[in-house]
């Protein structure tokens, strides 16, 4: 519901400050004395219709006389078994993000087909095997029918109808979610045989703007980011309204088609023009995905959309089991069908 | 198993201990020198007394105490020396606990003749009636014990004889009976001077069945701010484990907050928490006494599984008007009372609110953060046979946040009110009816400013409901069939309405005028029938057994549960019993809880077709003895076995999903072991007394833990509560409480691994926070906290202005030596030499925290 978790977090404030006294204090706790080693983390979509990706580290056991500290695996054997029985080892390569997800990339370039499985084997010489099934959903069937600028929750979004043709006979799992890559763009003005920009010659600029007209050209550039915008649903058919009423800001938009099994079905999805993690900007390509998506990827999302990263590890939180689908390890493989609508925004 | 193995052979070997130094001869067997040789009948007695610690007890209606005596200073055995004392009067002697007495020879010509005694103790100043005094007659023990409406009632042969009234704090009064036919006497005691010492037949904490405790009880121990309350009170009994320290949750064998039946004057409350579990709904001023059963369960409760805490409010004064006013760091109270017509009607109303949020006020508005509660009571008697009391109370919490047009602002709490008219039928039948209404109301508001293109149009408001409302007429009959036999029975109807979830919308852009998530009311009925009867076998053995049967219907589920209650107590020695019961229990209630903070993130749900009533049986078996004079024990073994506890599933959010909230919960066993201990020892001005508990609590859920059993997250091993009380005078005491409790269990994550969505390089971050990381639960509640302990010292400081007036300061200091006890923790990312390393970290509240509250009664 509306306000439930920033009420339960202001509670709890209050409770510190006015029960404290003020003289609280940290305490280093030690950690459990038990068995347990790391364990292989394979993380990744395999998208129909795109090459196979994941990427693949190790996670951390939390117990005592260790550092609890993250390394990046090396040596880690990956490969991919199809419905044929076709074996393809993965390759993999540190890129420019390991340093700071400690994981490395693996690729195998060929197409990933829908509605197969396909089997993951991950070997380390000292963790042992981590394994993985992963089944892809047959093509989505799925089209944004409008869009609009609207006010929601008192938040500039865009609302996206989206329709979904659902199909009959199985039980279908979709999300939604929209990826901003964000756009920089630059401003040139003609002056003396040369473009100069127009942030660093700002006061030219206008003043050769005042004279008349200036010949003006714009480069516009993708950065190599992309950023999750936060999504709002009144449908209560999505588990985000279930779960957390019309005005959380969600990842992702999750629904199932218990209720329109077979069925077209429309929902509407408001997407805030800030991102997931606060407002950089609205320029850029927006990317919206409508997924028809694997049950356990569901089942897994669902709870990592419980999940707020950003409480971490808390005693006042209530834990959430987080289910991935890598036996012997840890992380999700997810499968994906999906469509998408790109939306370019000045 | 092995530690419960330990746990019962410690406490059979403790019994059997006392069992045997406990049965040492007959008093007539004492010996006894006359000090000196000639006396009379009375100064004899009184050297008997001083010499062989054996007290004679007589009625001088029949007796001769000024004749005179001549006695040889020789060796006698007391049957020897008190048969020469009374020789030539007509009387009987016979033992009777750690007494003999002297009884009229000639009462027992008409023993087949038997006369009704019946009527109410009652307070000499106020006429308020005195719940659990006791009445002993010479010759056959105690015979009756008043009820909640301060009734007693006893049959007996028809002789002259006396009978003895007490209770705790009060003088012990004398009436005689003449036994010729069915007599009513209502008792008044007066309170006896707190430094007079004065001989009691029989104090309360000698019934080991359940705990009594009045005002003093629950003011007397220091407590964090100032603020005692009674479940403060009840986390000293053994059994009883606090929940997160500091507040004030209380959780009996094993069992959650949700397992404890609440009674406000009969009336269930749902909520009883404010300001966090500071202090609970309960106004200690307005409170008469509270019973606490923890076992033994009397067949009349029921809905439960783990304790009762029956709380009666003041009836008010009859004499007088006149009350309390107090305040506190964080609340101001204000209590009255006073006769509406002297001797036939009174009342009495208590009001209390915080006032830390007025001081605020006037700088923000951005936040409030309150409580107030009201306790009204009024009770006219009819006539000699007929009372009727009227009981009201009604309670908010309120918690508001407000910026910038938007904000979210929340109210709860419980509006009960009950009639019970309570009639003497004839002096062995007592009649008590009872309609109780209670409302649980919780509610949320948000509001938002919402903006569409010609600019700002409304606002946007929600609101979610969440409340309990039921109606209940109760029938309750006490058949006092003779002085060894009482026989009850009961039914009790209700009707409760549910909304666990509502969730509406006014003025809303896109949902104009919606409720978006409709209410799914839910009706369900309780029918309960209880049959109890308690037998005295002999002097030394009393049976209590009963039946409770409750049956919870609807349109949608019908479930039915028998329960056997069972207890007996036998005396080993006449301070020295042995007792054990077993008893079963129900509750078609579920209390979904997953803190003890005292928020009300809590939620009741009814049974339904897909979830089931929760069951347990408890057995206990005790010993409870008084070795020497001014000191008590209490040992206690018990286990309990408990069905279809509730709990949230994973990562379940209850409240957002009315449609599905029997979904989110799921039922599992669990089960609770372990010994208590209680003592309590009185030197002259000095009061020690201990509670010490050692239990294993467990659950196990398919769902969770992989289906294994985990332990409870309040599982705490050890328990001790230990207080110590010097009261040199009236004007100044001053109390040290030392409490010490194992940690309690939590869920630790065995793995973390890097954050899926950074992975599929959605929003990267640079990484050096938790929030880039995810945690991987395995085994529940895996990890133990360290041990919390904390000293806390208060002082009271009394002064008498004129005849009606009195002050009191109090003092204190909670965690007195600053015991870092942890309240909660969490897992922080430290970064160490640019990397992440991980540390756990406890948060420590609750340090050196004093208080003052000033108390002027009037």
């Amino acid at each position: 519901m509306l306000g439930r978790n920033t009420y339960r977090f202001v509670a709890v404030a209050i409770l510190a400050i006015v029960l404290m006294g003020l003289l609280s204090c940290r305490k280093d706790l030690p950690l459990p004395d038990i068995k347990g080693s790391n364990k292989i983390t394979l993380i990744g979509e395999f998208v129909a219709g795109d090459t196979f990706a994941l990427r693949g580290g190790q996670s951390l056991a939390v117990k005592s006389g260790t550092a609890l500290k993250f390394e990046i695996l090396r040596d880690l054997a990956i490969e991919i078994k199809d419905a044929q029985g076709n074996v393809y080892g993965m390759e993999g390569h540190e890129d420019s993000f390991s340093q700071r997800l400690y994981t490395i990339p693996f690729v195998l370039q060929r197409k990933v087909q829908a509605d197969d499985t396909y089997h993951v084997k991950a070997v380390h010489q000292s963790l042992g095997t981590a394994a993985a099934t992963v089944y892809i959903p047959g093509p989505v069937q799925a089209a944004v029918k409008d869009t609009a600028a609207y006010k929601y929750a008192s938040e500039n979004t865009i609302k996206f109808k989206v329709q979904l043709n659902d199909p009959a006979g199985t039980t279908n799992y979709y999300a939604i979610e929209v990826i901003k890559q964000p756009l920089i763009i630059t401003g040139y003005f003609y002056y003396n045989n040369d473009w100069l920009n127009m942030e660093i010659y700002n006061s030219l600029y206008n003043q050769l703007k005042s004279q008349g007209p200036v010949t003006e050209r714009y480069d516009s550039l993708y950065t190599n980011e992309f950023v999750r915008q936060a999504l709002y649903t009144a449908d209560g058919n999505t588990e985000n309204f279930k779960d957390k009423g019309a005005f959380t800001r969600n990842k992702r938009v999750l629904l199932n088609d218990m209720a329109f099994s077979g069925e077209v079905y429309n929902t509407e999805v408001y997407m805030a023009l800030d991102s997931i993690t606060g407002n950089n900007g609205t320029a850029g390509r927006y990317t919206l995905y409508i997924k028809s998506i694997a049950k356990d990827y569901f089942i897994f999302l669902k709870a990592y959309e419980s999940y707020d990263p950003s409480t971490g590890f808390n005693t006042l939180e209530q834990p959430v089991k987080i289910q991935g689908n890598v036996s012997n390890g840890m992380g999700m493989i997810g499968g994906v069908s999906q469509v998408k609508y790109v939306f370019i925004r000045k | 198993m092995k530690a419960a193995l330990t746990c019962i052979l410690t406490f059979v070997a403790l019994c059997c201990y006392h069992t045997v130094w406990a049965q040492q001869g007959s008093l007539f067997e004492k010996k006894y020198i006359p000090s000196f040789s000639e006396g009379t009948v009375k100064k004899y007695l009184r050297d008997i007394e001083r010499k062989t610690g054996v007290t004679v007890s007589y009625s001088s209606s029949y007796v001769d105490v000024h004749r005179a005596i001549i006695l040889s200073a020789i060796q006698f055995s007391l049957s020897e020396a008190l048969q020469k004392i009374f020789e030539g009067q007509p009387v009987l002697l016979k033992e009777s606990g750690d007494k003999i007495l002297v009884i009229a020879n000639g009462d027992y010509k008409k023993k087949e003749e038997r006369i009704t005694v019946n009527g109410y103790v009652k307070d000499s100043a106020s006429k308020e009636v005195l719940i659990g005094a006791g009445l002993f007659v010479p010759g056959i023990g105690t015979v009756a014990v008043t009820n909640s409406y301060g009734y007693y009632s006893f049959t007996l042969p028809a002789v002259n004889c006396s009978v003895l009234c007490s209770y705790v704090g009060y003088k012990t009064d004398t009436f005689s009976i003449h036994g010729k036919a069915d007599a009513r006497h209502d008792v008044q005691l007066s309170m006896r001077n707190m430094l007079t010492e004065v001989k009691v037949v029989s104090e309360k904490e000698s019934s080991p069945d359940h705990s009594h405790l009045v005002y003093n009880d629950i003011k007397s121990r220091p407590a964090v701010l100032g603020e005692n309350d009674v479940m403060r009170a009840l986390q000293h009994i053994a059994g009883v484990q606090s929940g997160t320290d500091g507040t004030n949750a209380v959780m009996v064998r094993g069992g959650d907050p949700g397992q404890n039946l609440n009674l406000l004057d009969g009336v269930p409350l749902y909520y009883i928490d404010h300001f966090f579990g500071l202090t609970s709904v309960y106004n200690s001023e307005a409170i008469k006494s509270v019973d606490f059963h923890k076992g033994a369960f009397p067949a009349r409760f029921g809905g439960r599984l783990s304790s009762v805490i029956d709380v009666n409010t003041k009836d008010g004064d009859m004499q007088r008007w006149g009350g309390q006013f107090s305040m506190g760091l964080v609340k101001s109270s204000l209590n009255l009372e006073g006769p509406i017509v002297k001797d036939k009607a009174s009342i009495m109303l208590s009001a209390r609110r915080t006032w830390l949020d007025v001081f605020w006020r006037p700088f923000t508005k951005a936040l409030s953060l309150n409580f107030y509660d009201v306790n009204g009571k009024a009770n006219y008697i009819l006539n000699k046979n007929n009372r009727l009391y009227l009981s009201i109370y009604n309670g908010r919490d309120g918690l508001g946040l407000n910026a910038n047009s938007e904000g979210t602002s929340g109210k709860w709490g419980n509006t009960v009110a009950s009639i019970k008219w309570n009639t003497i039928v004839n002096p062995r039948l007592f009649l008590n009816t009872i309609v109780t209404y209670s409302l649980f109301r919780y509610t949320i508001e948000d509001f938002r400013q919402v903006i569409d293109q010609e600019g700002v149009s409304n606002t946007e408001f929600y609101k979610g409901n969440s409340t309990i409302k039921d109606l209940a007429v109760n029938l309750q009959a006490s058949w006092y069939a003779t002085s060894s036999q009482r026989f009850s029975i009961g039914t009790h109807l209700a009707t409760a309405t549910f909304t666990p979830t509502e969730l509406i919308t006014t003025n809303a852009y896109n949902l104009a005028g919606k409720t978006i998530v409709p209410a799914d009311k839910f009706q369900s009925n309780e029918f309960i029938f209880f049959a109890e009867n308690e037998v005295k076998i002999n002097s030394r053995w009393i049976i209590r057994p009963g039946l409770h049967f409750a049956n919870w219907f609807s349109e949608r589920f019908n479930y039915s549960s028998i329960q056997p209650r069972f207890y007996t107590s036998y005396k080993l020695a006449p301070s020295h019993s042995i007792y054990a019961s077993y008893g079963q229990m129900a509750q078609f209630l579920h209390l979904i809880s997953n803190n003890t903070y005292g928020l009300p993130t809590d939620f009741w749900l009814p049974s339904s077709d897909r979830i089931e009533p929760e069951e347990s049986s408890l057995v206990t078996l005790g010993y409870t003895g008084k070795p020497v004079k001014n000191m008590w024990y209490n040992i206690e073994g018990y286990y309990k076995d408990i069905k279809n506890t509730t709990t949230y599933n994973m990562g379940k959010n209850l409240f957002d999903n009315s449609l599905k909230w029997d979904e989110k919960i799921i039922q599992g066993t669990g089960w609770s072991y372990g010994a208590e201990v209680s003592l309590k020892q009185k030197i002259k001005t000095l009061t020690f007394s201990a509670a010490y508990t050692l239990s294993w609590t467990w659950r196990k859920y398919a769902q969770l833990n992989g289906g294994a059993a985990f332990p409870y997250r309040f599982d705490r091993r050890h328990n001790i509560k230990a207080t110590l009380q010097y009261q040199p005078n009236d004007k100044f005491d001053v109390a040290a409480s030392w409490t010490f409790m194992s940690g309690e269990a939590i869920t630790l994550p065995d793995q973390i691994y890097p954050d899926f969505d950074n992975n599929l390089l959605i929003t990267p971050s640079n990484g050096t926070t938790s929030a880039n990381y995810t945690y991987n639960y395995v085994k529940w509640n895996n990890y133990r906290l360290p041990a919390i302990h904390r000293l806390d010292i208060g002082l009271n400081f009394n002064k008498k202005k004129r005849k009606h007036y009195e002050r009191t300061w109090s003092l204190g200091i909670f965690n007195a030596y600053g015991r870092k006890n942890i309240m909660y923790v969490d897992l922080q990312n430290d970064p160490i030499d640019g990397g992440n390393e991980f540390r756990l970290k406890g948060m420590s509240i609750l340090r050196f925290i004093p208080y003052i509250t000033y108390r002027l009664r009037f």
